[in-house]
């Protein structure tokens, strides 16, 4: 973690204007990183290959087709659905391993971010082997069970996609509410309890209205998170005939010849969408100092005593990890140790290592993972300082303006991860940088697509900083660099580092712009899945989102216990 | 714990930088980002470029010692395959170690066929001719070429082909054959019941048994074009399968739904695939009846940075020699001999680049019926 503090930290040798000159560096790369690939998918949905000039005939024949409102009716049930499933989740979570004694909470922290770090693909693939039809283990296991005729749970449904997404984001929750439940002042329940609240009351009138900012950011992220997401709608949606915008514009772009201008005029409406919700947290968070809960004061969160309810929380978390974490990983190494998937125990007598064998001979696996690595560490690192910064401006400044950097750095969350691969492909043709099919392309897009997680981790937990503490760095004479450093960066030290995890987590299991971006030598790992995955190779793929899985668990594990020492030494 | 170095934060100023330059002097406005040498003719009637300059002591399907001279100088060709990763690796090795003594190395580029020719072309309008060969599925291939990226050659090494598997201008040679049949589950469809013909699945018998490939336009194509002749009968008869069939996305995926028994029986599936999962004891057989066989093969990128090289390679994959390596990947070679006529079906139906314009009209109806 010493180097993402290295990162993160923004000191530059005594210039004497660094006060003006990071922050506006920063807005100026924010502007190319999301003004830049915007302006290219507008004016790519506004021309029609062969036509001269601008045209709105891809928005007449997109939205004209009664298709795209199914599309756009299945788009927001799904999201609402999984924003549903994973903020209820991720909260309960949260609450029950940060804030109470629940037995073995340190073990669960750990195992709850699992999932996390599973791609899409895998957990996908996974609930495809745990639920689908009759090949599903949990149907099977059902129909044994009580004698069912019929397969009880259908992966490939409206409701399967929300319960393999929700499921799949709720760490995500479980992430940006163990942040913002570590920042907060414990004071406040104390004094409720003191005052004789029951912990239900506690909860409900002071815990839960303190966290409403992270609350409603991750409910948005989750919405939007759900409106874009890919790997579902592609491997569960269009075989189950649930079309969404992400899976149209994969279609789009899959069929001959491409169409960019269809693709481009319904990723400008996911942006509307998107830009909505982002008007809409804006007025959430307007009123920001009403949720000021950290100041000067030094504090000790406080455990939460849960007497005999301790039991059933541990049910909770019990059940949770088998649903989430055992399960698919289970299922996953059953079939990485077969040669073929039969959902049948009889297939135990034919385990097989072949798979693995598969895939470290593989020509493009240690070249993949080495290039994973290092764009997930450049990426999370790159868009945690930028969005750190941005978050600053955004927050303690008055400068005209800010409220657009505000939506610039976050607009990329509505735009697909295929889309905006496009869009960088274009962005390229005009301008002749050297970097197509090199990680440097790759780095843009991912610090692109993950900069609003970041944003929303920083400026969340910014909003509950007082300015109190810059201001006595400032009245002290200390430069904006000091300041930064000093201050900002060790308060902000837990939502930076929960951001910096996700973002590295997100970046190696990143697929559908990395799908479109990638060269030969720039190959990585969610690539060599999701081609093997394509070449028929299931077994293999499982295989290596074992291995994946478990090297992602070292480094997170790592990371987190690195940090957390860290944490609290800084905090 | 923490350490702070004054001296950190040159990642974030490298890309400020990198952006910023490359954004000063050359902003263009992107709608004349267009393509810059457009192709004008949506016809392939590209002259063969290769004056018949053959020297008469080149032996029969050799390329000419000037070809090779110019190939060694450019010393590497660059592949885009949408052969599996495992099979363009063999590829790519065997002619790597086959071509040592001209000096010539190979970087192989593998995607899936949508996948690979959709980067391809985009390239292309960007004026980016990153590939020298692009080989693939010879529908995929037919938009490349239809584009006018694709030059016309005639590899010598086809000379023996038969003129359904080559163009006449050269702008598309057959390397492989693609069988794509009926499948089915063998624990749950006796041999006797099994499928011997593509109409077979419209029978009511097999409703909510039968699997379906998503997007498999071009059985419906051979079976319209080749077995009909009749493009409204080829549609009644999807339409009447359809009734019965779930749409499944991906052949080797709905491959292995079919073994793990999701279906009993599963229209679309790749017979090579389905010879290795059964070679691999996995229950399952397929119909040798009918197929319907898919021409897939290299064409020679026009603007290639490496052009003879390209002719270097395409002449060597479809020789005798880069067809045995085709043949023991178990896949169908389509050189004339090459391949195991055990795993070609009695009647075939070609579709190919030929039927490349009449694909259209097949995918929208497929479209419309598997909604």
């Amino acid at each position: 973690m010493a180097t993402a503090a290295r990162g993160a930290s923004f000191a530059l040798p005594a210039l004497p204007r660094s006060g003006v000159l990071i922050p506006a560096m920063a807005a100026i790369l924010l502007l190319l990183l999301t003004v830049l690939p915007i302006s290219m998918l507008i004016l790519g949905s506004l021309q029609v290959e062969g036509r001269e000039g601008l045209t709105l005939a891809n928005y007449a024949s997109v939205y004209s087709d009664p298709r795209t409102y199914q599309l756009l009716s299945n788009s927001f049930l799904y999201a609402l659905g999984t924003a549903t499933i994973a903020l209820s989740l991720g909260t309960a979570l949260a609450y029950i391993v940060e804030r109470t004694n629940v037995p073995f909470r340190r073990a669960f922290f750990a195992v709850t971010l699992v999932p996390l770090i599973v791609p899409g693909i895998v957990s996908t693939i996974a609930w495809v082997y745990l639920a689908s039809g009759k090949i599903g283990v949990i149907n099977k296991a059902f129909m044994a069970l009580f004698g069912l005729a019929d397969p009880p749970f259908e992966i490939y449904s409206l409701l399967g996609m929300i319960w393999a997404e929700g499921l799949h984001l709720s760490p995500l929750v479980f992430l940006v509410m163990v942040g913002a439940m570590r920042a907060m002042d414990p004071s406040l329940e104390e004094a409720a309890v003191t005052s004789g609240a029951r912990p239900l009351r506690t909860l409900r009138s002071v815990t839960l209205p303190i966290l409403t900012p992270a609350l409603a950011s991750g409910a948005l992220i989750m919405f939007i998170r759900g409106l874009e997401s890919f790997e579902v709608p592609a491997l569960i949606g269009i075989p189950a005939r649930v079309p969404v915008f992400t899976s149209e514009i994969y279609e789009a772009l899959r069929r001959y010849p491409q169409d960019y201008g269809s693709a481009g005029a319904l990723g400008v409406g996911l942006l509307a969408i998107s830009a909505v919700g982002v008007w809409w947290y804006g007025r959430l968070t307007r009123r920001a100092e009403r949720f000021v809960t950290i100041t000067g004061k030094g504090y000790r969160p406080r455990m939460i005593d849960l007497g005999s309810w301790r039991w059933p929380a541990l049910a909770f978390l019990t059940l949770y990890l088998l649903v989430v974490v055992v399960m698919p990983f289970l299922v996953l190494l059953f079939v990485s140790l077969l040669p073929f998937y039969i959902p049948s125990l009889d297939m135990l007598q034919r385990l097989t290592l072949q798979n693995y064998v598969t895939v470290l001979e593989h020509p493009d696996t240690l070249l993949a993972a080495r290039n994973s690595l290092l764009l997930a560490f450049s990426s999370a690192t790159i868009a945690m300082a930028l969005t750190a910064v941005i978050a600053w401006i955004v927050v303690r400044t008055r400068l005209p303006g800010r409220r657009i950097l505000d939506l610039l750095a976050f607009l990329p969350i509505g735009i697909p991860g295929l889309v905006l691969a496009v869009a960088l492909i274009f962005e390229l043709i005009s301008f002749p940088i050297p970097i197509y099919g090199t990680l440097i392309i790759l780095v843009i897009a991912y610090v692109t697509r993950y900069m609003p997680y970041g944003m929303r981790t920083n400026s969340a937990a910014m909003l509950q900083l007082h300015r109190e503490l810059e201001e006595a760095a400032a009245a002290s004479g200390a430069s904006w660099g000091t300041t930064f450093r000093k201050i900002v960066v060790p308060l902000l030290w837990p939502s930076l580092v929960a951001g910096w995890i996700y973002v590295f987590v997100v970046s190696v299991r990143e697929l559908s712009s990395s799908v479109l971006l990638i060269s030969h030598d720039s190959i990585v790992v969610s690539f060599v899945i999701f081609d093997l995955q394509v070449s028929g190779q299931s077994n293999a793929v499982a295989a290596l989102s074992v291995l994946l899985v478990l090297s992602l668990v070292v480094v997170v594990g790592l990371t987190q216990r690195v940090s957390s020492r860290i944490g609290v030494k800084g905090g | 714990m923490r350490t702070r170095r004054t001296s950190t934060v040159p990642v974030l100023l490298a890309v400020v930088a990198l952006l910023a330059a490359s954004c000063g002097g050359t902003a263009q406005p992107a709608a004349t980002s267009a393509p810059t040498a457009a192709p004008t003719s949506a016809a392939p009637t590209a002259a063969p470029t290769t004056a018949p300059t053959a020297a008469p002591t080149v032996a029969a399907g050799e390329l000419d010692a000037d070809t090779i001279a110019k190939a060694k100088t450019e010393g590497t060709v660059v592949l885009y395959t949408s052969l599996s990763s495992s099979d363009s690796k063999k590829v790519g090795d065997t002619f790597a170690a086959s071509a040592k003594a001209y000096g010539l190395k190979i970087t192989v580029n593998r995607k899936s066929s949508e996948s690979l020719v959709t980067q391809f072309m985009t390239e292309a309008k960007a004026g980016k001719v990153l590939a020298d060969v692009l080989e693939t599925g010879g529908i995929d291939l037919f938009q490349a070429i239809k584009a006018g990226y694709v030059e016309g050659w005639k590899a010598p090494a086809a000379s023996a082909f038969p003129a359904d598997l080559k163009d006449a201008n050269g702008v598309w040679h057959a390397a492989r054959l693609g069988v794509e049949t009926i499948a089915w589950n063998t624990t749950a469809v006796k041999a006797a019941d099994a499928p011997k013909s593509f109409e077979d699945l419209a029978d009511p018998k097999w409703k909510g048994k039968c699997l379906i490939e998503a997007n498999d336009v071009e059985v419906l194509l051979g079976l319209g074009e080749r077995k009909y002749k009749d493009q409204a009968k080829a549609q009644d008869l999807l339409t009447r399968t359809m009734a019965n069939c779930t749409p499944s996305d991906g052949h080797t995926e709905t491959l292995d739904k079919l073994i793990a028994g999701q279906g009993a029986v599963f229209w679309g599936a790749h017979a090579h695939s389905t010879e290795q999962k059964k070679a691999a004891g996995a229950p399952v057989d397929y119909m040798t009846t009918e197929g319907v066989v898919t021409i897939d093969g290299p064409g020679l990128v026009k603007g290639a940075a490496h052009p003879n090289a390209a002719k270097v390679f395409i002449n060597w994959y479809l020789s005798a020699e880069g067809q045995k390596v085709l043949a023991d990947l178990f896949r169908v070679p389509a050189r004339p001999g090459a391949a195991n006529e055990k795993l070609l079906p009695k009647t075939i139906y070609y579709t190919g680049p030929t039927l490349a314009e009449k694909f259209p009209a097949y995918q929208e109806f497929w479209k419309k019926t598997a909604k």
